[in-house]
């Protein structure tokens, strides 16, 4: 009996001293506040995945520049070819783009673009963050934009008509550090349209990001504005789907993508986008973003 | 018999869990520099514990990633969402012994190795790394320098692209301990 004793005791004693680190770091950990419920960092890499808007807004002063080139259609049957390069000699639509961070979740911005020759003023807000908690499981975000068109235009009889509105409430959550979605709800408001059109246009768009390795992802986007199948037959209207690659470097972030969007504004592409991907009515686009801290 | 072996057990485990002489830190700070030709990377964090045992040598430390404040988001972002992937690896951790003795009760500067399992990026590795242990009366003061070599911990950065990151980075820590009282 007593042998056993000494044998329990040794081996207790051993067991103490090899465990007191770890005990050590447990009652270290005990003492350690839990992981504070910050916000889930990049969902998606830019203001937009391909056409339409995610959650992410520049940081507290930090300047976003972005570069957005959409060069012209690739396929045959939509004016592509090897003569003009597949689109490439063409300029579909350019934007050049300046967003501000105001707050950690409140960004300003200010474009121009070349196709509608639009100047628009945007407005983005975090309303919600999703939480690493998972207390909030996902990030609702609020989208505005006002353009102005400097175009000559027959439509336009005074300076009001060169105004658009979109606004646009986004949802966005990122499911696992390689996977993120989000969809989306806006609502277009143009103050001039042509005939056999309409001034309000709502859209309901997704789209996803998959991270394939550390610096890469796979990005894909898809819209649908409701009601303008009834145009069909007089105008071409035609939903908007884009896929890319995102790759990031260092303080850039550089996207090549394809999409049969008309233009880079969604006052622009969501309702005038009257090419198709089955006739080759595809675009080459890139975009480079360029990030500066003051 | 019964009565001796339960007296027996309970000095046992009170030695060494009741009657510990524990020194605690919960505002330590660790900082990290990496030269590179591009931009120099600094970064601070504040969050970082740590514990002694003053009668044993043990040593601990907790350092949680998302602390690592740096002056440009987008670097801070990098460093989480890539390259140590703090949503699966929230915390690292440094468990080991302080190999020198030292008398915790006299005034002095210590130079000391501490050996232990450092644990970053979901990966274990043995390190020995130097300190220094100031001892002013109460206070206890610890610092030191290490180098840590990012591939160690497989934290991959990707040459071609991220030229601005050296592969060994340059780290500080300051830690000042207090006595531990054991919450209730």
């Amino acid at each position: 009996m007593k042998k056993n004793i000494l044998v329990f005791l040794f081996s207790s004693l051993i067991a103490t001293g090899a465990f007191a680190q770890d005990d050590l770091l447990k009652q270290l950990q005990a003492e350690t506040p839990p992981p504070k419920n910050e916000p889930v960092l990049a969902t998606f890499k830019g203001n937009k995945i391909i056409n339409i808007q995610t959650n992410e807004t520049v940081k507290k002063k930090n300047l976003d520049i972005r570069i957005n080139h959409l060069f012209g259609n690739i396929g045959r049957e939509s004016g592509g070819s090897f003569h003009n390069l597949y689109g490439f000699d063409q300029s579909q639509d350019i934007r050049i783009g300046a967003h501000y961070g105001i707050t950690d979740r409140l960004m300003t911005g200010f474009s121009r673009s070349k196709r509608q020759e639009n100047l628009e003023l945007l407005l983005k807000f975090k309303a919600l963050e999703q939480t690493t908690n998972h207390k909030i499981p996902i990030g609702i975000t609020l989208y505005g934009n006002t353009t102005y068109s400097t175009k000559a235009s027959e439509l336009v009889q005074k300076d009001l008509h060169r105004i658009t509105y979109f606004g646009e409430i986004i949802v966005t959550r990122k499911f696992s550090p390689k996977f993120s979605m989000g969809i989306a709800a806006g609502y277009l408001h143009r103050n001039v349209v042509g005939p056999n059109d309409e001034n309000d246009n709502i859209n309901l768009s997704g789209g996803f990001r998959w991270k394939f390795t550390p610096s890469a992802s796979f990005i894909v986007d898809y819209s649908h504005t409701l009601g303008r199948e009834k145009f069909k037959e007089l105008n071409d209207v035609f939903d908007v789907a884009g896929a890319g690659i995102e790759i990031e470097t260092g303080g850039h972030v550089f996207s090549v993508m394809f999409t049969n969007a008309s233009g880079i504004l969604e006052n622009d592409f969501l309702v005038n986008t009257d090419d198709n991907w089955e006739k080759g009515g595809i675009k080459f686009s890139f975009i480079i973003s360029r990030m500066f801290k003051f | 018999m019964l009565r001796q072996f339960l007296v027996l057990c309970f000095l046992c485990f009170s030695g060494t869990v009741l009657c510990q002489p524990v020194l605690i830190s919960k505002s330590a700070e660790i900082t990290f520099f990496s030269e590179a030709p591009v931009e120099n990377i600094s970064a601070k964090n504040n969050s970082v514990n740590s514990i002694v045992n003053t009668t044993t040598g043990d040593i601990a430390f907790i350092i949680s990633i998302r602390g690592f404040k740096f002056e440009k988001e987008l670097m801070q972002e990098h460093f989480n969402e890539k390259y140590l992937e703090s949503d699966k690896y929230p915390q690292a951790t440094f468990k080991g012994r302080i190999n020198d003795s030292l008398d915790w009760n006299k005034d002095g500067i210590y130079e000391v190795t501490a050996t232990g399992i450092m644990s970053i990026h979901g990966i274990d590795k043995t390190v020995t790394e130097k300190a220094s242990i100031e001892i002013k009366g109460k206070d206890v003061h610890l610092s030191g320098k290490l180098l840590i070599a990012i591939a160690d911990y497989k934290i991959s950065i990707p040459k071609l692209l991220f030229q601005n990151i050296a592969d060994t980075i340059n780290v500080e820590l300051k830690s000042d301990y207090i006595p531990y009282k054991k919450k209730d």
